[in-house]
């Protein structure tokens, strides 16, 4: 055929139907050939012998309520949540005092106050919902928890514990981290000579040490050099020391975004007469943090899961407050380490699961927002 | 070497003056001794083989580039390391590229408002009115809500010329604007650089486009191995080419 016209043009018609349901799904991805479904069934098999103990020891054998050890000590008992119920108000506020809770309590209703609406895309105000969350939100923490403002009952950073700790580092961590990170990122890539070293040193000096290392150096070593009668916070010290070990971690994923970045991008807005640092703001940066958003919650999620180890310079954290409640002779049983750390677990888990996921929607948020549609 | 022609006359001076500039890239000698001057609405075309020099050339001109020898003043003012010189000379100028360089993550209309609203301190009813002007004149006002992504090349490279525009520069840089672009969608950017040199903007363009050379030029510059072969009216540049290099350039490229 060498020669072809169409007479005819062809008219655009729809896909062909796909088995659809739920049970042409498990036909076509489940039961599709014998060896297929053997391995269906195998995978079935192996889920309930391992769901059925898990169910069995967290819900059917648990026991729910007691006043003691005695409540968990019968032979064929499962997880002993009595034991979280008992201590549960120190593994939220580790021993601050009964009376002042409400100003922790306070401080969590405002934070969520001020987050929840901020990771809303769609809701209004996000400039002022940004100043409360930046600006007055930590003053007003500080003030309430520390009791140094608004005239209350100073409470001293010792008695702190239990989440309120691992939330205070880790929400500490994670907003200077990234900034911080940010700077010496665009530090590492400057020209001048003397911002670009000091930047790489700051890095790689942070990178190189263990966080255990920092925290043990921060709460022993420095006080060593400070001058006699001045001391600082434990808490501020290890505040610091893990703010500046995680920017060093979120410096090196934004340098990530930002060599991903072409240098069109930079000339683009050079040419149109922005300044570098209005050029950084408003055009590179933008496109640089959306390309490493999975490794910034990374960085966090490691960062929310580091925070267990200020146990080592003596503050506790939830971890460390479930740990101290298992010396408890009153709950001593053989099903209490076990129920504790799986409390302790499925908060760190839920914190962690709930960041990845936030991500996640953001990531396909902006990519749909942007996609290419030719 | 421009000296057997005539610069167009003008009563302030040349808007551009380069003198004896040269520039490397490490060893190479990518510009050699170039003399150029460039009068207010003169519109200049600049063609050569690739490796010539002549887009370093144009990206001196904004200072994208920076030069190791000569001068080079934009509208009175000299481009050096002085920071402030060269932010005032890149508001004056627009650039257009080859890769188009929009900004992926702003709208259209975005992307045409951030020079005005940053730079110029436009409030932004404004500058999106000023934006849609530009956008309307360059045909594309129904895609200003549109991401980048989702515009065809043309309709990219036309938005880049609007989003130029927008900060009303005096002069205009071009480097190879429809390289990059499939064979069909070259005339409808070609047009709307034929519409701005009709309204006497001072134009500099890159470009193998030989048609719009012919169109719309005042004159021509060749450059070869960094250096300006030959500038003439492109009457005379396509027809009585006097270097043996222009000659044996134009007849490949016309043959």
């Amino acid at each position: 055929m060498v020669h072809f016209v169409r007479r005819q043009l062809t008219a655009s018609r729809p896909p062909p139907l796909r088995e659809s349901g739920l049970i042409g799904w498990a036909r076509a991805n489940l039961f599709s050939d014998l060896w297929n479904t053997l391995l269906t069934i195998a995978g079935l098999i192996l889920l309930a012998l391992i769901l059925v103990p898990v169910i069995n020891f967290t819900v059917i054998n648990a026991v729910w309520t007691g006043q003691d050890r005695t409540a968990c000590l019968a032979a064929d008992s499962g997880a002993c949540w009595a034991f979280v119920k008992a201590k549960f108000g120190q593994f939220i506020y580790g021993r601050y005092p009964v009376e002042e809770r409400w100003r922790v309590d306070l401080v969590f209703a405002l934070g969520l106050l001020g987050l929840v609406p901020m990771l809303v895309p769609k809701l209004p105000f996000k400039k002022w919902n940004a100043i409360f969350l930046l600006v007055v939100f930590p003053v007003v923490a500080f003030g309430l928890l520390t009791g140094r403002l608004f005239g209350l009952r100073i409470v001293e950073t010792e008695l702190w514990g239990g989440l309120l700790v691992t939330l205070v580092v880790a929400v500490t961590g994670i907003s200077f981290s990234l900034p911080l990170g940010i700077l010496l990122a665009l530090g590492r890539r400057s020209e001048l000579p003397i911002i670009k070293y000091l930047a790489i040193t700051f890095i790689e000096f942070w990178r190189g040490v263990p966080l255990i290392t920092v925290l043990f150096m921060a709460s022993v070593m420095l006080p060593l050099f400070l001058p006699e009668g001045v001391s600082f916070d434990k808490l501020l010290r290890a505040l610091i020391g893990v703010a500046l070990f995680a920017s060093a971690y979120m410096a090196e994923v934004v340098r990530g975004g930002l060599q991903a970045i072409p240098k069109g991008q930079y000339e683009g807005a050079l040419a149109l007469g922005l300044s570098y640092p209005q050029t950084m703001a408003l055009v590179v940066l933008p496109q640089a943090l959306t390309h490493v958003i999975p490794g910034i919650v990374n960085t966090f999620i490691g960062l929310f899961k580091d925070t267990t180890l200020v146990l080592i310079i003596g503050l506790f954290d939830l971890l460390g407050i479930v740990q101290l409640g298992l010396t408890d002779p009153k709950w001593s049983a053989p099903t209490t380490p076990i129920s504790g750390y799986l409390f302790a677990g499925f908060v760190f888990w839920a914190f962690c699961f709930a960041m990845s996921r936030y991500s996640m929607f953001i990531e396909r948020r902006l990519e749909n927002k942007r996609a290419d549609h030719g | 070497m421009v000296s057997d022609h005539k610069v167009r006359e003008s009563a302030d001076g040349p808007i551009i003056k380069i003198s004896g500039l040269n520039k490397w890239f490490g060893r190479f000698h990518v510009l050699r001794d170039i003399d150029l001057e460039v009068a207010k609405g003169e519109r200049i075309v600049i063609c050569g083989p690739s490796g010539s020099g002549k887009s370093t050339l144009i990206r001196c001109i904004n200072r994208l580039e920076s030069h190791q020898e000569g001068r080079l003043w934009v509208d009175g003012i000299e481009l050096g390391h002085d920071v402030k010189a060269i932010e005032a000379v890149r508001r004056e100028t627009g650039m257009v590229f080859q890769q188009f360089n929009l900004f992926p993550h702003l709208t259209i209309l975005e992307n045409c408002t951030l020079a005005p609203i940053w730079v110029r301190k436009m409030n932004r009813a404004e500058a999106e009115a000023r934006a849609m002007e530009y956008l309307t004149r360059v045909r594309i006002p129904d895609q200003a809500q549109k991401y980048p992504g989702q515009l065809s090349g043309g309709q990219q490279q036309r938005a880049a010329i609007a989003r130029a525009l927008t900060m009303a520069p005096k002069i205009m840089l071009f480097d190879e604007p429809t390289s990059a672009l499939d064979p069909e969608m070259v005339k409808e950017v070609l047009d709307v650089m034929i519409d701005l040199a009709g309204d006497g903007m001072t134009m500099l363009v890159v470009t193998h486009e030989m048609g719009f050379a012919r169109e719309v030029a005042d004159r021509v510059v060749f450059m070869d191995e960094g250096q300006i072969i030959e500038t003439a009216p492109p009457s005379e540049f396509f027809n009585a080419p006097k270097h043996p290099r222009t000659q044996a350039f134009l007849g490949q490229i016309l043959a």
